[in-house]
């Protein structure tokens, strides 16, 4: 068992230093010749092994070694960028997070039986033949005069006839076979490539078939080329018949790569449009989110306590002065507290290209991923939190929203998909959107679903704005997907996204054009920890709105409220909006008391998302700013309240939640 | 916050280890006598300003703020069925007893604080079948401390928590 002051900042440091190899990985792709990146990326394997080292992590120290060595001879212009070269990097980078995990659950020591050595002579073969391809060539099995490409280890005519060989739907499959050290690994060898020509066309092994046949030496491993109609799981499933034999190293080749030379120039093209910006490393101070939260709460206890001394009303010139200083001080204070807490939404954002790449090769879906933003700056709390739902809502788009290439062709939209992830400021709230240009909501065949599940009435359905029958996705249990995938699709999901966003004090809205896309748009407060708010009494307690929920304030006289379709609703410019009376909902008087009373009444007009609803209220107080506290987990369910805060003179007021009101 | 907190030193008392003995906090609530371990204890509390808050569940009486922190504060009353003011104590003499169970802090209303006791854990019996309309769940035993004084000991945990 370690020191676990020093196994936290492991594991603090070694995910920082994982991201920034994402992120550079990453962005190499798009720059293959971006030196910066090249040089940050090594710096993080370096200083990765660095440290794997001084714990004594064996496996993570010879892993980030190799990587290191990889990256350093493309510092020295040794080694080409190449899309195998970023796979391999990335399957490092995947091991090495596996292996921290792995330490991370291990207590904080390296677990025994994990064995990355093949991994690991990738990474320094791939070094070897492709820097040196005089040298190693003969091992590799491959003409040494011929520039060779270490994934598709074919030469030019090979690639080309491989090419005219596949017929449309067949996939080219690379695979690696290690026969096990038996007896007849000859037979065993030539069983293999029988079992391929069974199952599809066998365009090249090394050894070839002929060697085996001949060959009195035994032969442990075989390198082979091949075409099948078979997916991946069935092609593999069908080798692993063949006993003794074990397939590493099993890739599929996509034309893109074949062709690579032909369509190199269009994808420049396509990608200097939205260019990734070069990589950079940040400077900062690690600190722990803990502390900043008390921080927080001492500020707010300060401004309190600021907010009763003004209040005394001592007249002295002395105490006059010093106010004013002691409230520009605090307000300052509680700024920069503000500001520490802000994180841009970049350091969530970085992990999605890598999922969306790996998501879309998997299922088969042409993708051009755009991130817009990053620097917009969210509360470090509410940024943790939103990770899970992003990840959620894209999949999804991933999944649900764009289609096959064929699909896509046949409905005369571009192959490839756009998904959008953007982030912006507008006012006091932060809003993300993931778009896609996929498919759509069929809102028809939403709404009969929720006829199914019981969830409407064909009535009540009737009634319903399209955009009310859209929000039935984020109904517990309901998935629309036609077939369950691994993906998403299995009815969870959604109404947790719509949970978690609730939780942070924002709300997600749908908007779908059948045939055009989905835009999904969580909108968030800046910060969860203070915000401007309208304080009002209901039964003589003082509760909080948050103003950015609040449309306007007015006062109205009983005999403006109307029935509409049995529901009380004022008319306000033409839009009928609904009313409901806060007492009422807090379990007081009826709105029918109001109506009856002689005086006006005190209405705060609330907004969510576009719906609005007029709430009546007993007084309207001032504008103050308030800091956000939460009522506990004993609590946290109550209905209509958000939270609390304390004011002025030490008492507890309580927090509306808007959205419940509304929704 | 004006309320001046009145602290017991519960801290020193824990530290205090008996093997075969443990120590609870013994307060009333009505004429009845309860006791809780003192491990779940945080401190007592003159009874602060309470702000009611709607939709919840009848026990509880709303929030305080304790130095800062909102802390919901539950009533007993309700859950034992007894009446508000079956006990003979003056108002004053109420307290919040503030406790964290399952990481959660909260506040127990009580009429008086009786004051903090060593058990014998020998000493406590499961409690009898019919305790005055208390539910058996919420008990962890009773305690008779003299010829005509039983404590009835609470498991918080379910006393708190069970819907």
């Amino acid at each position: 068992m370690q020191d676990n002051g020093y196994l936290d900042m492991f594991f603090d440091e070694a995910k920082e230093y994982v991201e920034t190899l994402n992120n550079g990985i990453l962005t190499l792709e798009n720059n293959p010749g971006d030196k910066e990146t090249i040089d940050a990326v090594f710096r993080a394997a370096h200083s990765l092994k660095g440290m794997a080292a001084t714990m004594g992590f064996e496996n993570l120290t010879e892993l980030t070694h190799k990587m290191e060595n990889m990256l350093d001879r493309v510092r020295e212009g040794k080694l080409e960028v190449r899309t195998d070269f970023i796979d391999l990097l990335l399957q490092g980078l995947d091991n090495i997070q596996f292996l921290v995990e792995k330490i991370r659950e291990n207590e904080g020591e390296e677990p025994d039986g994990i064995n990355l050595e093949g991994f690991i002579k990738e990474l320094a073969s791939y070094g070897q033949s492709a820097s040196s391809s005089e040298s190693d060539a003969g091992t590799a099995g491959l003409d040494a005069d011929e520039e060779s490409d270490f994934r598709v280890g074919l030469n030019q005519q090979e690639k080309k006839e491989l090419e005219s060989q596949k017929k449309d739907k067949e996939r080219i499959y690379h695979l690696k076979v290690v026969l096990d050290d038996q007896d007849f690994q000859s037979v065993r060898a030539f069983m293999v490539l029988k079992k391929i020509e069974e199952i599809g066309t066998l365009f090249k092994s090394v050894p070839a078939k002929e060697e085996i046949e001949d060959s009195e030496e035994s032969i442990s491993e075989l390198d082979i080329y091949a075409l099948s109609w078979l997916p991946t799981d069935e092609f593999k499933e069908e080798l692993a018949e063949v006993s003794g034999a074990e397939v590493l190293n099993f890739d599929e080749i996509e034309n893109l790569e074949l062709d690579k030379e032909s369509a190199a120039d269009e994808q420049g093209s396509l990608h200097a449009e939205h260019k990734v910006n070069s990589f950079q490393s940040s400077s900062t101070v690690r600190v722990d989110i803990s502390k900043l939260d008390t921080l927080m709460n001492m500020v707010g206890e300060l401004l309190i306590n600021k907010t009763r001394l003004q209040s005394l009303d001592i007249q002295k010139s002395k105490f006059n002065e010093i106010i004013p200083q002691l409230d520009r001080v605090t307000m300052e204070l509680h700024h920069i507290v503000m500001q520490i807490r802000m994180v841009p939404v970049g350091v969530m954002f970085s992990r999605f290209p890598r999922m969306i790449r790996d998501l879309s090769n998997k299922m088969e879906k042409e993708i051009d991923f755009v991130m817009e933003g990053q620097e917009t700056e969210l509360d470090r709390s509410i940024i943790d939190e939103l990770s899970d739902p992003l990840t959620h809502l894209l999949r999804n788009a991933i999944d649900h929203g764009i289609e096959k290439p064929e699909a896509r062709k046949a409905k005369g939209k571009n192959e490839e998909g756009r998904i959008e992830l953007r982030a912006y400021q507008k006012g006091s709230e932060i809003i993300i959107e993931v778009k896609d240009d996929g498919a759509g909501i069929d809102a028809e065949k939403i709404g009969r679903k929720a006829i199914e599940k019981g969830i409407v009435t064909e009535e009540e359905l009737e009634q319903m704005e399209r955009r009310d029958i859209l929000d039935f996705v984020f109904h517990p249990g309901f998935s629309t997907a036609a077939e369950v995938t691994d993906v998403s699709g299995r009815g969870v999901g959604m109404d947790i996204v719509r949970n978690v966003v609730k939780k942070l004090d924002g709300q997600i809205s749908i908007e779908s054009e059948l045939g055009q896309g989905s835009t999904f748009t969580i909108s968030l407060p800046l910060t969860l920890a203070i915000t401007q708010a309208l304080m009002i009494t209901v039964d003589g307690d003082t509760f909080a709105i948050p103003l950015n929920a609040v449309s306007e304030t007015l006062t109205i006289s009983p005999e403006n409220i109307k029935k509409v379709r049995g529901k009380d609703v004022i008319v306000l410019r033409e839009n009928t909006i609904p009313l409901v009376s806060a007492a009422e909902i807090f379990g007081h008087e009826s709105l029918d008391s109001f109506k009856k009373s002689e005086s006006d009444l005190s209405v705060v007009i609330l907004k969510s998302g576009d719906r609005f609803i007029g709430l009546i209220v007993e007084e309207l107080l001032n504008q103050q700013e308030i800091v956000i506290k939460s009522l506990g987990n004993y609590l946290q369910d109550t209905e209509y309240i958000s939270g609390a805060t304390i004011i002025g003179d030490g008492d507890v007021a309580l927090i509306i939640d808007v959205r419940d009101i509304v929704a | 916050m004006e309320t001046a907190q009145e602290r017991v030193d519960l801290e020193n008392a824990k530290n205090n280890k008996k093997s075969g003995q443990a120590q609870y906090v013994v307060f009333n609530i009505g004429e009845e006598e309860y006791g809780i371990e003192i491990e779940y204890t945080r401190e007592i509390i003159k009874s602060a300003q309470i702000t009611n808050v709607p939709n919840t569940d009848e026990h509880v009486v709303g929030v305080i703020n304790l130095r800062g922190i909102i802390v919901p504060v539950v009533d007993l009353h309700s859950r034992f069925e007894i009446d508000q003011d079956s006990g003979d104590f003056e108002k004053d003499e109420q307290r919040t007893i503030t406790v964290e169970v399952n990481d959660m802090l909260l506040g127990i209303q009580v009429d008086h604080i009786e004051g903090i006791v060593w058990l014998e854990e020998d000493s406590i019996t499961p409690a009898p079948d019919v305790e005055s309309g208390l539910r058996q769940d919420y008990l962890r035993g009773v305690c008779a401390r003299d010829e005509d004084h039983l404590l009835i000991l609470l498991d918080l945990e379910k006393t708190l928590f069970t819907q």
